[in-house]
């Protein structure tokens, strides 16, 4: 199967099992898209059709804020991240834009499934899980420090 | 009568990151904290030191600052209980992104991260509850750093305020909310990234407008007009 072989590559799912990764691999959906794809834009609410979490597989994704005029928050995802974590787990709006530079190629996995996912295998749930919390945490450390090099900066 | 084990889990139910997990579980948590002091002025953590181990506070005040790259100290925030901080360690290790110093004598609660992998495993409900609470976390903290780059000296000023006088602060007088916090404008420029000297001006810009007042050491504020600024 293409697409285990492509998450195994993942770092954050270093910790799954051949057998996890293929029903990972069974709920998601690959998908190729043009440059400038919106995967995901800010403000959308819960249950729009970016309803979400994706995995990039190649290709260079932006993300983008509107209220950012300075680009302090703007980035570039590199194959291998997950995006659209945060309106997944607490299911509100959009906090930003995802859209594709160049062609790209992602994993998505949509909420339905992810239940599903979750639901079916209590051990790949919990590694799903902290693999959630992880991204978030590393989310949160690099704001953090974008937060503190505006405050050194000045 | 109340045993030190349920003094923590009270106080562990107060976190944000910890507010969804249900008593079973703070329990655990709880279970595998221990109880640290330091004197004031005393070392914590220092930054770019690996971390392993997140920090609850029992009692006390502490600081959290950077070096700039001018090598100039920088406050990033003072913190007291129930607040927690270096808490991303018991789930990505990784270097510490700022030092932090006892301010006054302070107890701390240590979780270690070995200790939290065990938590996790024991209660496979943890980390997607975390997960909620970084999520909520994130949504804030994306908006103070578009208010850092994005504000002037009076808005972040009377941001900053409001946050300390809601955090830190008690009812007073007149509407005002007391701060009895040792910070100086040098402390305050150092916490928004301002001289001391346009602290000083905006300081005394909000006094004539009724939002900020000094009664000896402590500062009174009105946070919500401050919000509104």
């Amino acid at each position: 199967m293409e697409l285990a072989a492509a998450l195994r590559k993942v770092e954050a799912f270093a910790e799954f099992d051949a057998q996890e990764i293929t029903a990972l691999a069974r709920a998601m959906t690959t998908e190729s898209h043009k440059d400038g794809h919106v995967f995901i834009r800010e403000g959308d609410a819960r249950r729009s059709v970016s309803d979400a979490v994706f995995v990039l597989l190649s290709g260079v994704v932006r993300v983008t804020r509107t209220g950012d005029p300075r680009k302090a928050l703007r980035r570039e995802l590199a194959p291998g991240e997950l995006f659209g974590l945060i309106a997944l787990v607490d299911r509100g709006a959009r906090t930003a834009t995802c859209e594709a530079v160049g062609p790209v190629e992602t994993a998505s996995l949509n909420r339905a499934a992810f239940d599903h996912l979750l639901h079916s295998n209590a051990e790949l749930a919990c590694k799903f899980q902290t693999v959630i919390a992880r991204q978030l945490a590393r989310d949160f450390d690099r704001l953090q420090r974008v937060l503190r090099d505006a405050i050194v900066r000045r | 009568m109340t045993t030190p084990g349920l003094d923590h889990e009270k106080l562990l139910s107060k976190l944000e990151l910890l507010r969804d997990l249900d008593d079973n579980e703070l329990r655990t948590v709880a279970g595998v904290t221990r109880p640290k002091l330091y004197k004031a002025r005393q070392l914590v953590v220092r930054q770019g030191e690996p971390a392993d181990a997140a920090y609850v506070i029992v009692h006390g005040r502490l600081e959290a600052s950077t070096l700039g790259a001018d090598g100039k100290k920088a406050v990033l925030s003072v913190m007291g209980p129930p607040e927690v901080f270096g808490e991303l360690a018991v789930l990505d290790g990784g270097p510490r992104s700022a030092t932090v110093r006892a301010l006054e004598p302070t107890l701390v609660l240590a979780i270690a991260r070995s200790a939290f992998e065990s938590v996790i495993r024991k209660h496979p409900g943890v980390a997607w509850k975390i997960s909620r609470a970084l999520a909520r976390r994130l949504r804030r903290l994306t908006e103070r750093v578009e208010d850092h780059t994005f504000l002037e000296v009076p808005q972040r000023l009377a941001k900053t305020l409001a946050s300390l006088a809601e955090e830190h602060g008690r009812p007073g007088n007149k509407g005002f909310v007391v701060l009895e916090l040792a910070l100086g404008q040098r402390e305050l420029g150092e916490m928004i990234g301002a001289t001391r000297e346009s602290v000083n001006k905006t300081l005394a810009a909000f006094t004539k407008q009724g939002l900020v007042a000094r009664d000896g050491k402590r500062l009174l504020v009105r946070p919500a007009e401050l919000r509104r600024i």
